[in-house]
């Protein structure tokens, strides 16, 4: 066929030359695959323990621990006084950053590292040359902690963009999660609240400190491990938040106490000042305060209290002094003579013992003299009845009541009242005061407790105790949590009133109520803690502190309302209180008192009664 | 004319070489257990399903496989009506992917192109089809001209044309695009300034290669930042360099692929960790199904799996040799040789740049790597080389 004779003339063919190329290339190729397995052979023999052991420790044998959200603290609205927030700590790791590849040459990345931290957080580059130069071999310096995320996403940015527009890099800095607490009020509330510091797992001081259990997760952490067919699995557990504590304080009650203890305090002279105020219905705390003040943000600093030039001048062990001082409760560890306040107390065991009634009549000559031992009244108030003892507060008639009491019954309904004992309150640092026993009371002893003289408790056992006395006589448990929510704001438990005991009768509950309230109507210093529009009830109290020579005194005013069925009771105490002589006014502490009252009854919505 | 073989060829009958089709369709199976096993964690991890990939990859081979058959059925001669058209347009996909806004950018490179919304495909693939038959075309037609360099130099500038656009976007590409006509030309061509040209550009390289890769680091330091500020080459590109001379420069960032991938490769020991027991896929070998498979495959199938995977692959292209010294037709002969360097370039880039031998340049592993424009145009050319096969007797 010519046709094809044609076509096959034409076609070009492989030469064998080109079939001996084409060969060669196939042995080329079959040559450095030979080549390449080659050096994977000497690659897995050299290297491969080594590598596996990399492989093994990046997986993460080593546990990683990944830190919890410690518990918010909420007051009663839910408004949040403490809170944990999201913080990272910078990690420096020099022997990355001066990484050189061969140690006779400087470090190419060393210089661009330095100056992008400098250039981003600030930190100057001599300290941070000197870090690098003593310690070139670490892995893990934390060089700063608690940076915002903000100015860590900045340094990212920054190191991003440099990386990929320069021929040297920033490297060798990692950041690591951790959590900051922050108190959004700084020192509102700070005796109350506690604090907690750089360790979540750890409180201090109030609730941080009552509640550091439910506060406190988890830490979850991640970790690998070879499974039963020699397979490395990765396992991660989520670390587990704090609970959240809903407090029964309320911020506005405790704003409202706190600038007038702040008024009170740049008015006055005194060494400690203690407000309570609590539901006397529930034994709720709705406030709770002292004239301390100290930012829970930064606990150490102390200036809110102290001038920075004192600060500076002191020794250590006075500093470690004051900062006891600055961070304890006055209204829970500090025990006093309770004074005159304490006398509707022994009233009320009177009537309950039926050692008096309402009708008793009483004559004050001005004092009694007890086993030789003279004790005095404040006036000679002549023929009173019961009532009226409380109004003018005569030590007299308490004396003589206290002796149709026997040793035994005295003290037995002192501790009824939960005086001289801790109350269970859910705080730190409460103290027991002291009572007398069955053994060592005399008849002196006796007389002057009958009117707060010669034991100590503490505020809050003489507030709980109050509260008792004008509710109908129910000894609720004061407390300052009422809820616990978990993570997503479950509830957890909520803590109901816990009712005691009943310490008095209804009927001696309205005596008593009725008697406070005339008290403030015709008593002649209670009537300062009138406040227009509302019926208060209420009682002074002047003690004096031992040894009597130095002239001391604790000045209080304990008042509630409405008389009916008490909302509110309020407690101010004030500590040695600046006085000429040997005579001291209570004046101050019933006006701090009445002013705290009239701002919350309205603020509760407790109803004029005029 | 000299020939290895004296059959004559009108009295034999066709058929096509069902080694090549065998051993074709055994890669991709493997390929798929790689990329089940080197896929799963991370599929499963994105929320898609462990064997996401795994089908995705399943669909691309069988829609390969269509196209496979149908490529081998064209009698090869045809194709020649194919190598202009084919030209041009590669070169269009290419100015529409770089500069006409159809490319996705993925990392500051622009290597895919959108088609719909779900679709989109490689043109540097369709570039790389047109180069080998491009090449395979010209040579065919001007063999007894190419003693002239002229000639010789019209092919690589032919090459050069789409290989330039290719090239600003993915150099390893590039390499394969220009190094296909070259190799061919050196095989047919008979200008001996020319090969000498070219056998003295290929040493340069490899003494330069063997130079960067063993100087110490800081002088390779200094010799980057002179690069950087005297050429075109910009710093990310001089990292690779950096990287490559040695990985634990910046172990956290560009040398992190480099050093999970060398990781990988040597705890796989002798026999490996088992299939599906790799823990270097495990998010830390990035690109695990794709250009860094190898480093998985070595470390679930060591050494063993290696070689088996070498021997698979010589003996894929013992049969495209076979195929190109038994073509009657130079044209078919060089479609067969093209395509068998394509092969064995990508092969051997993507084993060196898993084992750090050369730099990091993306390069998937033919057959095995996940991919569907790859995976698609490869299947397609091996049914060219397979119509070749056909076309001989």
């Amino acid at each position: 066929m010519k046709t094809s004779q044609d076509a096959d003339n034409k076609t070009v063919k492989l030469t064998l030359f080109m079939r001996r190329k084409l060969a060669f290339i196939y042995i080329l190729v079959a040559a450095v695959l030979f080549a390449l397995a080659v050096y994977i052979v000497v690659m897995i023999s050299k290297k491969g323990e080594e590598y596996q052991k990399i492989i093994l420790s990046q997986q993460g044998y080593s546990t990683t621990s990944v830190p919890f959200r410690r518990g918010s603290i909420m007051d009663r609205n839910y408004t949040t006084l403490a809170y944990s927030e999201e913080v990272y700590n910078l990690i420096l790791d020099p022997s990355v950053i001066l990484y050189t590849g061969n140690k006779n040459n400087p470090s190419p990345n060393r210089a661009a590292t330095v100056q992008a931290l400098s250039e981003c957080f600030g930190y100057p580059e001599s300290e941070l040359q000197e870090l690098l130069d003593t310690q070139p071999d670490s892995q893990y310096i934390r060089y700063a902690r608690q940076l915002s995320e903000e100015s860590v996403n900045r340094f990212l940015a920054y190191q991003n963009s440099y990386n990929s527009e320069h021929n040297d890099r920033v490297t060798g800095v990692w950041f690591e999660k951790e959590y900051k607490r922050l108190y959004p009020y700084k020192d509102l509330a700070c005796t109350v609240l506690g604090f907690s510091g750089a360790d979540a797992s750890e409180g201090h001081w109030g609730l941080e400190e009552y509640y550091n259990e439910s506060l406190t997760g988890t830490n979850g952490k991640t970790y690998g491990y070879m499974n039963a067919d020699g397979v490395y699995e990765q396992v991660a557990i989520a670390p587990t938040g704090g609970y959240t504590l809903v407090s029964t304080v309320d911020f506005t009650i405790q704003s409202i106490v706190e600038q007038k203890v702040n008024e009170f305090c740049e008015n006055n002279r005194y060494t400690n000042v203690g407000v309570i105020v609590m539901n006397p219905q529930t034994g709720e705390i709705l406030a709770m305060d002292t004239d301390k003040r100290f930012d829970l943000n930064n606990p150490m600093d102390f200036t809110l209290m102290v001038p920075e030039e004192e600060l500076e001048a002191m020794t250590d062990e006075e500093k470690s002094e004051l900062q006891n001082q600055i961070w304890r409760n006055y209204t829970i560890s500090d025990a006093y003579s309770p004074g005159s306040v304490s006398k509707e107390l022994t009233v009320a065991m009177a009537l309950e013992e039926n050692a008096v009634n309402p009708e008793t009549i009483f004559y004050c000559d001005g004092g009694e003299t007890i086993n030789g031992v003279h004790i005095g009244c404040i006036a000679e108030h002549g023929t009173i009845n019961l009532e009226q003892a409380l109004w003018v507060s005569c030590n007299d008639a308490l004396m003589n009541m206290s002796t149709r009491l026997s040793v035994s019954q005295f003290l037995r309904y002192q501790r009824e009242y939960g005086l001289g004992q801790r109350t269970g309150l859910d705080l730190p640092g409460e103290a027991a005061g002291l009572l007398f026993s069955e053994t060592n009371m005399s008849a002196v002893d006796m007389a002057t407790s009958s009117f707060g003289q010669g034991y100590s408790c503490t505020m809050i056992q003489m507030a709980a105790a109050y509260c008792a006395l004008i509710n109908g006589g129910n000894y609720f448990q004061p407390h300052i949590v009422r809820q616990i929510l978990d993570e997503n704001g479950g509830v957890i438990k909520t803590i109901e009133p816990q009712l005691v005991r009943q310490i008095v009768t209804e009927e001696t509950s309205a005596f008593l109520r009725l008697a406070a309230y005339d008290t403030v109507e015709y008593g002649t210093s209670p009537q300062q803690a009138k406040i227009a529009g509302y019926k208060i009830g209420g009682k002074t109290g002047t003690a004096q502190k031992y040894p009597i020579e130095e002239h001391e005194y604790v000045i209080s005013f304990m008042g509630f309302s409405p008389v009916d069925t008490p909302q509110l009771l309020v407690y101010a105490v004030v500590d040695e209180p600046e006085h000429e002589g040997t005579e001291v006014s209570s004046f101050p502490a019933i006006w701090l008192e009445r002013d705290i009252m009239a701002e919350i009854l309205p603020y509760l919505g407790i109803p004029k009664e005029d | 004319m000299p020939t290895l073989h004296n059959d004559n060829p009108n009295t034999r009958e066709k058929h096509y070489d069902l080694s090549l089709l065998f051993i074709t369709v055994f890669l991709c199976v493997f390929g798929l257990v790689m990329i089940y096993s080197a896929s799963y964690y991370t599929a499963e991890l994105k929320g898609f399903g462990g064997d996401y990939y795994f089908k995705k990859q399943l669909r691309n081979d069988l829609i390969g496989l269509g196209v496979l058959l149908v490529a081998a059925v064209v009698p090869y001669r045809l194709y020649k009506i194919g190598v202009y058209p084919l030209y041009v347009i590669s070169i269009i996909l290419m100015i529409m992917t770089n500069y006409l806004g159809f490319g996705i950018n993925v990392n500051g490179r622009t290597r895919w192109m959108k088609v719909t919304r779900s679709i989109s495909f490689q043109p540097s693939e369709v570039v790389k089809l047109a180069v080998i038959l491009g090449s395979a075309f010209y040579i065919a037609k001007y063999a007894r001209k190419l003693d002239k360099m002229w000639r010789c130099l019209l092919l690589v500038a032919f090459a050069f044309i789409p290989g330039y656009f290719v090239g600003t976007q993915d150099l390893s590409s590039f390499i394969i695009i220009i190094a296909i006509p070259l190799i061919l030309l050196a095989i047919v061509g008979r200008n001996k300034p020319f090969l000498i040209i070219l056998g003295g550009f290929a040493l340069l390289a490899v003494v330069a290669a063997v130079i960067l890769k063993t100087m110490d680091f800081a002088s390779l330091q200094k010799l980057g930042d002179w690069i950087v500020n005297h050429t075109p080459l910009k710093p990310y590109q001089m990292k690779r360099i950096y990287v490559w001379n040695d990985p634990y420069y910046d172990a956290q960032a560009d040398g992190y692929q480099v050093l999970q991938g060398l990781y990988a490769v040597g705890s796989g020991g002798l026999f490996g960790k088992g299939l599906g027991n790799s823990t270097q896929k495990l998010g830390f070998v990035p690109e695990a199904r794709n250009d860094m498979i190898f480093s998985i495959l070595a470390e679930e199938l060591g050494l063993f799996g290696v070689i088996a995977l070498m021997l698979l692959y010589l003996f894929m292209l013992y049969r495209m040799l076979t195929i190109a010294l038994q073509s009657e037709e130079l044209f078919g002969s060089l479609i067969a040789m093209g395509v068998f360097l394509q092969i064995a370039l990508q092969v051997i880039l993507n084993i060196c740049v898993v084992t750090n031998v050369l730099p990091n340049t993306g390069v998937s592993l033919p057959f095995i790597s996940y991919g569907g424009t790859s995976s698609i145009f490869l299947l397609g050319e091996v049914g060219m080389v397979l119509s070749v096969s056909r076309g001989e007797r």
